[in-house]
């Protein structure tokens, strides 16, 4: 029997020439390393091998989220920042008498920030655990 | 923000920052809250001292450094100290768990008529007396085959039946008759709010039965110096508070009979 190389996602791999040469066949033979593969895009150019390339499904709903995500700004918990502030500065100077009542009040905003950073971030968290799945037809890179 | 380094003033300087040096970099929110609380406490008591006792703490030679960061340092138990003798007691000052003590912050435990463990007999004569007029010592007497009336007529050889009862008290009228009364008469609502624990006074409100089932927290303050001064403000009041209630004790005991007058006042403030 005949074979035909084949590439796919960068791997040649030999497969009957009957079954190559037909673009279902080659999805129904291909779909048994995964379900991407059923709906996996096929092309075929002259004096080139036949690459495949998968069609994977998509989760989420990844362009809302993106448009939420991107914008938004890096942030540390203000805690940490503060302890760590702190730490060098202590390092430096050792205690600073003199603003201990500042430093005190620093930390006292640091501290309710902080807290209040952790009781958001767990709540986003299970805004997210308890989300129901939304599908979508767009993919996610990397997948 | 950059700083400007400081040669380390001392041995216990240098060891601090040293520790500050080795501990790892505190990543977890937790971790950074529970050392910022700690630090917190830290700065707010010198931030206190200097600002309460300004020219002992820059007079002061003890160490700000503690020996071990989870010790007092003695600048800190120097200021313990001060409030202690001039502000209002911290009378676990020379606990083992001194510490722990100090970083949840000032403790405010009872210094007035706390009747929650303490029995009727182990007041003096005058405060007993007083009792009769208490709605709260009677309801604790209610259970028993003496009652409060019972008790203080054998114990003071006294006939108090003729009491008009306190639901038919209208205790507005009580304070307007008692207020014109000379000293220390006047002192009778006064007393009352005493013993039951409803001055406004934390010192004098506070009560043993606060302390149980570990609601001690709801006892504790923090170390800025608003706080302290509201503290020790309190406290000063609470002892003219209580001075002013011994004073009419003292007149009961001179003649335990006085009690009829008061009696008398009090049936006069019954609603119609």
């Amino acid at each position: 029997m005949n074979q035909v190389t084949v590439v796919v996602e960068g791997h040649p791999i030999s497969v009957p020439a009957e079954v190559a040469g037909d673009d279902e066949l080659l999805r129904k033979a291909l779909s048994v390393m995964g379900p991407e593969y059923a709906g996996a895009q096929i092309q075929r150019q002259p004096d080139k091998p036949i690459t495949v390339s998968p069609r994977r499904g998509s989760k989420g709903a990844l362009p809302v989220c993106l448009a939420v995500l991107d914008p938004a700004s890096d942030e540390i918990n203000p805690a940490i920042e503060c302890a760590c502030w702190l730490q060098q500065q202590e390092l430096q100077q050792g205690l600073v008498l003199e603003r201990a009542g500042e430093t005190a009040e620093a930390i006292q905003v640091a501290i309710e920030a902080g807290q209040q950073w952790i009781q958001l971030s767990h709540r986003a968290l299970q805004h997210l655990d308890q989300s129901t799945p939304a599908p979508t037809s767009l993919l996610i890179p990397g997948f | 923000m950059k700083f400007q380094p400081i040669v380390p003033r001392s041995g216990l300087d240098a060891i601090y920052r040293l520790q500050s040096w080795v501990t790892p970099t505190r990543r977890n929110p937790a971790q950074c809250l529970e050392f910022l609380s700690v630090r917190r406490i830290r700065y707010q008591v010198l931030h206190s001292y200097q600002t309460l006792f300004p020219s002992a703490f820059a007079a002061s030679q003890s160490n700000p450094y503690p020996e071990q960061d989870d010790l007092p340092s003695d600048r800190e138990v120097e200021f313990m100290r001060r409030i202690d003798q001039t502000l209002f007691p911290l009378s676990w000052m020379d606990w083992d768990d001194c510490y722990e003590h100090l970083l949840s912050g000032p403790l405010v435990e009872p210094h007035g008529i706390d009747w929650w463990e303490t029995s009727l007999d182990e007041f003096r004569g005058g405060w007993q007396l007083l009792m009769a007029f208490s709605e709260s010592i009677h309801d604790i007497w209610s259970g028993y085959e003496e009652t409060l009336i019972t008790y203080l007529q054998a114990a003071f050889n006294l006939s108090l039946g003729h009491m008009t009862p306190f639901e038919r008290i209208d205790m507005i009228a009580l304070q307007q008759l008692f207020k014109p009364q000379p000293i220390p008469i006047r002192y009778l609502p006064l007393a009352l709010q005493v013993i039951e624990h409803d001055t406004g006074n934390v010192w004098l409100d506070a009560c043993s039965s606060d302390y149980e089932y570990s609601a001690w927290d709801d006892q504790r303050y923090d170390w800025s110096p608003q706080t302290l001064r509201i503290l020790a403000i309190d406290f000063r009041y609470a002892k003219l508070l209580l001075a002013r209630c011994d004073q009419l004790a003292d007149w009961l005991e001179v003649d335990t009979k006085r009690i009829y007058f008061l009696i008398d006042l009090w049936n006069q403030a019954a609603k119609p």
